[in-house]
């Protein structure tokens, strides 16, 4: 049965306001909460560290020969086996990593510098300056990028430098592109509009209200155009347009095991690897980053 | 008396570029002459069908579009340069239709207060938070709230902090973009009434516009009736609910009275609002008004009358 209590008007609830402060955890738990993106961060830094340290630790050097002992399996002195000139291929792998990871790098940070900004301004500013900077990107779509380093080769000798200017001509494309994209959408929201008519800038409705809220899309284009660059070297040196012999990178030892691959499968297994994880690791850590940074993702815990 | 603003003969018209493909160059005639003041402590209906440029009127109000031609007044200084433009948001400031798209989903509640407040040149943090504080309690919300950001909260509470991202910096007059036809009715209650005590409290203008006619008629004391980028009848609220003249309010009124069964609701406005891509030569209107005549479609009728009531129609 109800009694009349069961019909009074409810008290008003004490409001506790240090109850409805809420932490938040910031961008760096997020991540550190996300158990792929600390493995592919875990991934990345080792091969940065080892990249860079790795070669000093060993007794070989990457050009060093030894014939009389080509073609050894995996061993207690040389981990991954040598090649069939006898050199260890622990110290390539680990030389590879350097230059396949500047590859990487010089990759994300033209795509960051160039491909952002470039996009960002076509298509903050539209019209007709936007319909001229697009034309020059479609241009430079239409040309195969193998078309400039053969070109390149006519100035610069095959090398590294090469492959770091063909990448700064053509890497940034997609992300002005995709940039470009979201900034049009963007800059139709009416959080847009609200700044300015608040009377913010250019500069600040662009750099504070605009680029923060296309961070997703950069940092995918941003992880998927690293292991791109890291292939697309690879892919250069295989066909002999990128580095030299005796250096060595990622896809020059891989080309150089797929000779061998019947009768010393390490000499392939032990390059792939080294890409293959590379990749896995900078897409999960590329994944983790951009769910991290969006404060949508996670909410209150 | 004194205005806040005045409008005179304001036009606007968007040019939809040509290209090699799309063809000749369009002219889009959004506004055609606008003559519109307000005073202070007033609210400012503007009322007319999607499309009728009243959106457009309020984005000019703002500086966010400069007119074609015609001339906006703010007090006594004449806004005729991008850099008089610019200084408009501290006269005005505007509350958008969807709170969902109008506050930036990656700053927190302080962090979208806090910019208004930056761009004054309130440098003291501790004065920033004071008056954040203070604006969140003035629109109903509490202050440890602020940290939150725009998707954890709801609809009302996201256009209350939308208010009061306006008020923050002391605006003269707000001019409210359909600010509640995206919310519930409940919710829309809620923000009306915030509306009314703020206006008590401050004096502070609004030009309200929207397309729901009865939430105009409560909240204004002045109604501006729009088609087709003309202002077609304007008015106190009493005379124009009460007395409408033109053929297009009385309809828009008529239409809108609570249906009873088997009422007859009068002649109904018929076919399309024509497009604005040609100027009509005579009467906007004239091509859906159940009184037309030969005039209509040859001569454009002025808005005429006195204080309380003008009227653009060649019958009335």
């Amino acid at each position: 049965m109800y009694s009349k209590e069961d019909f009074l008007p409810l008290q008003p609830m004490r409001c506790d306001e240090s109850a409805e402060l809420i932490t938040r955890p910031g961008p760096w738990q997020r991540l550190k909460a996300n158990k792929l993106a600390v493995l592919g961060m875990i991934i990345v830094c080792i091969m940065i560290v080892a990249a860079i340290i790795g070669p000093w630790l060993s007794p070989y050097t990457y050009a060093q020969q030894n014939l009389l002992e080509a073609n050894q399996g995996p061993s207690a002195s040389h981990w991954f086996g040598t090649d069939t000139l006898g050199r260890d291929l622990y110290t390539r792998v680990l030389y590879g990593a350097r230059i396949s990871l500047a590859v990487g790098f010089v990759a994300a940070a033209i795509n960051l510098v160039i491909g952002v900004v470039y996009g960002g301004v076509a298509g903050y500013l539209g019209g007709r300056v936007d319909r001229l900077m697009m034309s020059i990107v479609d241009i430079l779509y239409g040309i195969p990028l193998l078309l400039y380093v053969i070109l390149l080769m006519v100035v610069l000798s095959p090398g590294l430098t090469s492959i770091f200017i063909a990448l700064g001509i053509a890497y940034w494309l997609t992300m002005a592109r995709i940039v470009r994209s979201q900034i049009i959408k963007l800059k139709e929201e009416e959080y847009v509009l609200a700044a300015r008519s608040m009377g913010a800038s250019p500069m600040t409705v662009l750099f504070r209200h605009i680029l923060p809220n296309c961070m997703g899309p950069i940092i995918i284009t941003m992880t998927l155009a690293i292991p791109e660059a890291i292939f697309t070297e690879a892919f250069l040196s295989f066909i002999g347009l990128g580095v030299n012999a005796p250096m060595a990178s990622w896809g020059v030892l891989a080309a150089e095991g797929i000779n061998s691959m019947r009768s010393y499968p390490y000499q392939l297994l032990f390059p792939a690897l080294a890409i293959g994880i590379t990749m896995l690791g900078f897409t999960f850590f590329g994944d983790g980053l951009r769910s991290a940074l969006d404060p949508k993702e996670g909410g209150t815990k | 008396m004194d205005y806040i603003w005045q409008t005179e003969g304001i036009t606007k018209e968007f040019n939809t570029p040509g290209g090699i493909f799309s063809g000749k160059e369009k002219t889009v005639y959004a506004l055609n002459g606008i003559s519109l003041q307000q005073a202070p402590g007033e609210t400012l209906g503007i009322v007319g069908e999607s499309g009728c440029g009243k959106s457009t009127f309020g984005r000019v109000l703002m500086g966010l579009y400069a007119p074609t031609s015609g001339t906006l007044r703010v007090g006594n200084q004449l806004i005729d340069t991008e850099t008089a433009r610019k200084t408009l948001h501290h006269t005005f400031q505007m509350v958008f239709q969807d709170p969902y798209a109008s506050l930036n989903p990656r700053m927190t509640v302080r962090q979208t207060l806090e910019e208004p407040l930056r761009r004054m040149g309130v440098k003291e943090a501790t004065v920033r938070s004071e008056r954040i504080r203070g604006i969140l309690e003035q629109v109903g919300l509490r202050p440890s709230y602020s940290e939150r950001y725009p998707h954890e909260f709801s609809g009302g509470q996201r256009q209350r902090v939308g208010i009061a991202r306006a008020l923050i910096s002391n605006p003269s007059c707000i001019i409210c973009d359909e600010p509640i036809s995206a919310l519930d009715v409940s919710i829309q209650v809620q923000i009306i009434t915030l509306l009314e005590r703020l206006q008590t409290d401050t004096n502070i203008s609004y030009v309200f516009i929207s397309h729901d006619l009865s939430m105009v008629r409560y909240l204004s004391h002045r109604i501006a009736v729009m088609y087709l980028g003309y202002v077609v009848e304007e008015g106190t609220t009493d005379e124009l609910y009460n007395h409408p003249l033109h053929p297009y309010t009385q309809a828009l009124i008529r239409l809108h009275q609570p249906i009873a069964p088997r009422m007859p609701i009068g002649p109904v406005p018929q076919g399309e609002v024509p497009s604005p891509l040609q100027k009509p030569k005579g009467c906007p209107f004239a091509s859906r008004c159940p009184e037309k005549e030969e005039r209509c479609m040859e001569a454009w009728p002025q808005l005429t009358g006195n204080d309380v009531h003008r009227v653009a129609c060649w019958k009335r």
